[in-house]
C-alpha cells in the first residue's frame, strides 16, 4: 500500500533521514520506534507530504506522492499528533466536521451525508455524548479520541499517529491504543504510528520499524526483531526480554555504561584527534593492545586493538574491535561476543601466543609473533581482570608498567563526550569499521 | 455573553449593524454646523435644503464613508494577518506595508511637497514593495512561508523603514507639521472622488475575505492539522497575505497610518462573538467601521480649532476599552 524507497530527507543542509525504505501493507499496524531525534516524526511528515524528500520516492498504491495534491492526500490519510491545538471555543462536533473539508469544494456546504459521516466518526470513537463539549475542556484521552474522530471523518485509508499517547496516563494510553487497534481490525484501517513505549509497540503492532540515526536499523515482526542486542545498540540500555505467549515483553534494567567510557578512559576531544592522527601509523607500525574476549559458545580468544600512549595513558582505538564483531557475525554459531570471565582469560595471553605461533600477519602486516613479543617487551606480560560484563564491559588491563582501563563491548558506537566515530560503510548491522570524520563535519 | 448559540451570535451582528447605521447618521450630523438626524435623513433622500446638502454631500458624507471603508479594511487586514502568522500580536503592519507606504508618502510630502497629489499612488507602491520584500525574505525553499520568518522579516524591514522615516523627519524637520496628520491617520479633507477610488478595491477585498472564511477558520487548528485537511499552506498563507496587504495598502495610501484597528478590533470581535471567523470576521468589519467612524467623529468635534487625527483618538480611547475587555476575561 505504502512504499518508501531510499527516502532521504534534508533539513538545513543536513540529512535527517538517509536511504530509508519501508513497505507497509494494507491493514497493517506499523510502529516506528527509536531514540529521540532520530527522525521518526520526520518520516511521518514526509509520508503526509508535510515536508518534501530530497531523494527517493514515496508511493501510495503505486502512485507517487509528488504527483498528488495536498487535498488528494488528505482523503487518503490523516495525521494525529501528540498534542493538537484547537481554539478555546470549538466544540467536538465542530472539530470533527472539519474532517469533511477534504471532500468539499470551496463553495460547498456540509450535506446530510457529511453530517452522517461525522455522526459515524463520533460513534466509532464513543464520542457522541461529547459532541457539544468544548475540545479544550476534554481530558487528554478524550481529546485524543476527538482528534481521531476528526481523522475518521476524513475517511482515510491510512492513519498516521505521531506519539498519540505521549501526554496520557497509562489507562488512557491503553484506551487510545485499543481504539486504534479496533479501528484497524474493524475498518481495515492501515496505521503507522510513532511510539516511545517499546512494549506498546510490540503489543499493538504487526510490524516494528526501528529507526536509529536516520536509517532503518531493523524492520519486521516484533518477535523477530526485538532483541537485547537491538535495544542495547539503539537505546544504549540494558534490557531483559521475556517471551509471553509468543510476544516479547521487554524489561528495561538500566542505562548501559556505553557513554561512561569516555570518563573512565579520560578521553577528550583532543585525545581523539591524536587517535585519528595516529591511526595510519598504528595500523602500519602496529602497536596493539590485547583484549581478552569470549564468544557465547564459550571459547575465549584474544583480540587486539591499536593504541596510542598520550599523557601517560593508553588509549585504544576501539573501532578495531568491531572487526571482530563482523567476523563473529559470519559465524552463525556465535551470537554475540562477550567479555570473558576472569578465570577463562587469566592466562589467555600465553595461550593465544602459542596458538598464533607461526601465523603470518595481522592488520599491520606484522607477524602475530612479533606483536606479542613487542608488546611483552614494552609492557610485560598482561593479566586480565574483569570489571564487569554485559553489553558493555570494561577491562582493567594490568601491565607491568601500570594499570590501564580499556573499554569494550559496544565500543564501536561509543560516544566520546559527544563526538562520534561515525562508520561510513556501515553494513546492515552497523558494524563497518572504517574510521571517518566525526559527526557533523 | 454572546458566545453561545448561533441565534445569539446572529443577533449580535444585527445589533452591530443597527449601531453602525445609527452612528453613521449621528456622525454625518455632527460637526462645526450640526445637522439633526431628521434633516440628515431628509437630505440623504434628496429632500434637504441647499446648505445642508452641500455640507453633507461634499464634506461630511465622503469623510464618513471613508472612515467606514478604511475601518473595515483594516479590521479584515488585521484579522487575516493574525490568522496567517498564528500570532495574536500581528497587525497589518507586520507585512511592512505601513512603513513602506509611510516612507514613500513622507518622501513626497517632505522632499517634493508640490507633488502631494501623488501621495496615495506612491504610498500604495511603497507599501506593496515593502510587503514584497518581507515575503521574499521570509520564503524558504524547504519550508515555504513560516509564520515566524514572516514576522522576523517584517520586524527587520519595519526597522529599516523606521530608520528612513526618522532620517526624512530629521532632514526636513521644518516641513514636518504638514505630514503629522498623515502619520497619525487623518480623514480630513477627503472628497467623494477619494471614496470612489478605494471603494471598488475594498469591496472586492471584502468579498474575497468573506469567501475565504473557511480557509482562515482551518488555520485555527494549527499548521499540521490544516495541512492534514488538505490545505496547501503556502498557497493559503500567500493568498490571505496578499489580501491583507492589499486592503491595508489602499487604506493607508488614502488616510495615512491608522494603528489600533488592525491589531485590536479582531480581538474585540473574538471576545464578543468567539473565534469562529464566520462570525468574528463580519463582526470585525462592522466594529472596525464603527470604531474608526467614532474616533474620527470625536477627533474632529472635540476641539473646534484643531482636528485630532482619528488614529490618536482611537489609541487613547480604544486602548483602555480593550484593556477592560481583556480584564473581564474575554480572552
Amino acid at each position: 500500500m505504502l512504499a518508501l524507497k531510499d527516502v532521504t530527507i534534508n533539513y538545513a543542509n543536513r540529512s535527517i533521514i538517509k536511504d530509508v525504505s519501508l513497505d507497509v501493507h494494507a491493514g497493517e499496524i506499523v510502529s516506528i520506534i527509536g531514540p529521540n531525534g532520530t527522525g521518526k516524526s520526520t518520516i511521518l511528515k514526509a509520508i503526509s507530504k508535510r515536508i518534501g524528500v530530497a531523494g527517493g520516492s514515496i508511493m501510495f498504491n503505486h502512485q507517487n506522492l509528488t504527483d498528488m495534491s495536498v487535498k488528494e492526500i488528505s482523503r487518503l490519510m490523516c495525521m494525529v499528533s501528540q498534542s493538537n491545538s484547537s481554539p478555546h471555543d470549538m466544540t467536538v462536533g465542530e472539530l470533527v466536521s472539519y474532517g469533511r473539508l477534504p471532500y468539499k469544494k470551496w463553495y460547498e456546504r456540509m450535506s446530510k451525508e457529511d453530517e452522517e459521516i461525522v455522526q459515524w466518526a463520533l460513534s466509532q470513537t464513543h464520542m457522541e455524548v461529547y459532541r457539544e463539549r468544548l475540545v479544550q475542556r476534554l481530558s487528554g484521552g478524550e481529546a485524543q479520541r476527538a482528534w481521531i474522530a476528526m481523522a475518521l471523518a476524513q475517511q482515510p485509508k491510512m492513519l498516521l499517529l505521531d506519539e498519540p499517547t505521549t501526554y496520557l496516563d497509562i489507562a488512557h494510553q491503553l484506551e487510545v491504543l485499543d481504539l486504534i487497534k479496533r479501528l484497524n481490525k474493524e475498518l481495515g484501517l492501515t496505521v503507522i504510528m510513532v511510539l516511545h513505549d517499546l512494549n506498546h509497540a510490540v503489543q499493538y503492532s504487526d510490524k516494528i520499524c526501528v529507526i536509529h540515526r536516520g536509517a532503518v536499523h531493523a524492520y519486521g515482526k516484533p518477535a523477530d526483531i526485538m532483541t537485547r542486542q537491538l535495544i542495547g545498540q539503539v537505546y544504549g540500555v540494558e534490557a531483559e526480554i521475556e517471551q509471553v505467549g509468543g510476544v516479547p515483553r521487554i524489561h528495561i534494567i538500566k542505562k548501559s555504561n556505553v557513554k561512561d567510557v569516555s570518563k573512565m578512559m579520560n578521553i577528550k576531544p583532543m585525545d581523539i584527534a591524536v587517535l585519528k592522527e595516529n591511526y595510519q601509523k598504528l595500523v602500519g607500525g602496529a602497536q596493539s593492545v590485547f583484549l581478552s574476549t569470549i564468544a557465547l559458545d564459550g571459547s575465549p580468544f584474544l583480540s587486539y586493538a591499536p593504541f596510542v600512549e598520550h599523557d601517560g595513558k593508553v588509549y585504544v582505538y576501539l573501532s578495531q574491535i568491531a572487526e571482530h564483531y563482523r567476523n563473529l557475525e559470519a559465524n552463525p554459531a556465535v551470537d554475540v561476543m562477550l567479555v570473558a570471565d576472569e578465570s577463562a582469560t587469566k592466562n589467555i595471553f600465553a595461550r593465544e601466543r602459542a596458538r598464533f605461533k607461526g601465523q603470518a600477519k595481522n592488520v599491520g602486516n606484522e607477524g602475530y609473533e612479533d606483536v606479542f613479543a613487542k608488546f611483552e617487551a614494552k609492557f610485560g606480560t598482561p593479566t586480565f581482570k574483569m570489571l564487569r560484563t554485559l553489553d558493555f564491559s570494561l577491562f582493567e588491563l594490568t601491565l607491568a608498567k601500570g594499570r590501564y582501563v580499556v573499554g569494550f563491548g559496544q565500543a564501536f558506537d561509543v560516544d566520546f563526550a559527544g563526538e562520534h566515530f561515525e562508520h561510513v560503510n556501515r553494513d546492515a548491522h552497523g558494524l563497518d569499521v572504517k574510521p571517518s570524520t566525526k559527526q557533523g563535519e | 455573553m454572546f458566545k453561545g448559540s448561533t441565534a445569539r451570535k446572529s443577533m449580535l451582528l444585527v445589533i452591530m449593524l443597527l449601531l453602525l447605521i445609527l452612528s453613521t447618521l449621528i456622525a454625518i450630523g455632527i460637526g462645526s454646523v450640526s445637522v439633526n438626524p431628521v434633516v440628515t435623513l431628509q437630505t440623504l433622500f434628496g429632500y434637504g435644503d441647499d446648505t445642508s446638502s452641500v455640507i453633507l454631500w461634499d464634506i461630511r458624507i465622503p469623510r464618513v464613508l471613508l472612515a467606514l471603508i478604511v475601518g473595515a479594511n483594516l479590521a479584515i487586514s488585521g484579522a487575516l494577518m493574525q490568522a496567517v502568522v498564528q500570532n495574536p500580536l500581528a497587525d497589518p503592519g507586520v507585512t511592512g506595508v505601513s512603513s513602506g507606504a509611510a516612507v514613500a508618502a513622507l518622501f513626497i510630502m517632505l522632499a517634493y511637497p508640490g507633488a502631494s497629489v501623488y501621495v496615495p499612488i506612491v504610498a500604495i507602491a511603497g507599501g506593496l514593495l515593502a510587503a514584497a520584500m518581507v515575503y521574499m525574505m521570509a520564503w524558504q525553499r524547504a519550508t515555504g512561508f513560516q509564520p515566524v520568518r514572516i514576522i522576523l522579516s517584517g520586524v527587520a524591514v519595519n526597522a529599516i523603514f523606521g530608520g528612513v522615516i526618522g532620517l526624512l523627519s530629521l532632514l526636513y524637520s521644518d516641513r514636518l507639521p504638514s505630514a503629522i496628520q498623515w502619520m497619525n491617520g487623518s480623514l480630513a479633507g477627503k472628497e467623494m472622488s477619494d471614496v470612489l477610488m478605494i471603494l471598488p478595491y475594498s469591496l472586492a477585498g471584502w468579498i474575497i475575505a468573506l469567501l475565504s472564511i473557511r480557509q482562515v477558520n482551518v488555520l485555527r487548528l494549527g499548521e499540521q492539522t490544516a495541512h492534514n485537511l488538505g490545505q496547501n499552506m503556502n498557497r493559503v498563507r500567500l493568498m490571505l497575505s496578499l489580501l491583507s496587504v492589499g486592503l491595508a495598502a489602499v487604506s493607508v495610501s488614502m488616510v495615512g497610518l491608522v494603528g489600533f484597528v488592525g491589531l485590536v478590533v479582531p480581538h474585540i470581535a473574538r471576545m464578543l462573538i468567539g473565534s469562529d471567523y464566520r462570525y468574528s470576521l463580519p463582526l470585525g468589519i462592522l466594529l472596525g467601521a464603527i470604531i474608526l467612524l467614532l474616533a474620527d467623529m470625536i477627533g474632529r468635534s472635540l476641539f473646534s480649532a484643531t482636528q485630532i487625527p482619528a488614529g490618536i483618538v482611537m489609541a487613547m480611547l480604544g486602548g483602555p476599552y480593550f484593556l477592560y475587555l481583556m480584564r473581564k476575561g474575554g480572552a
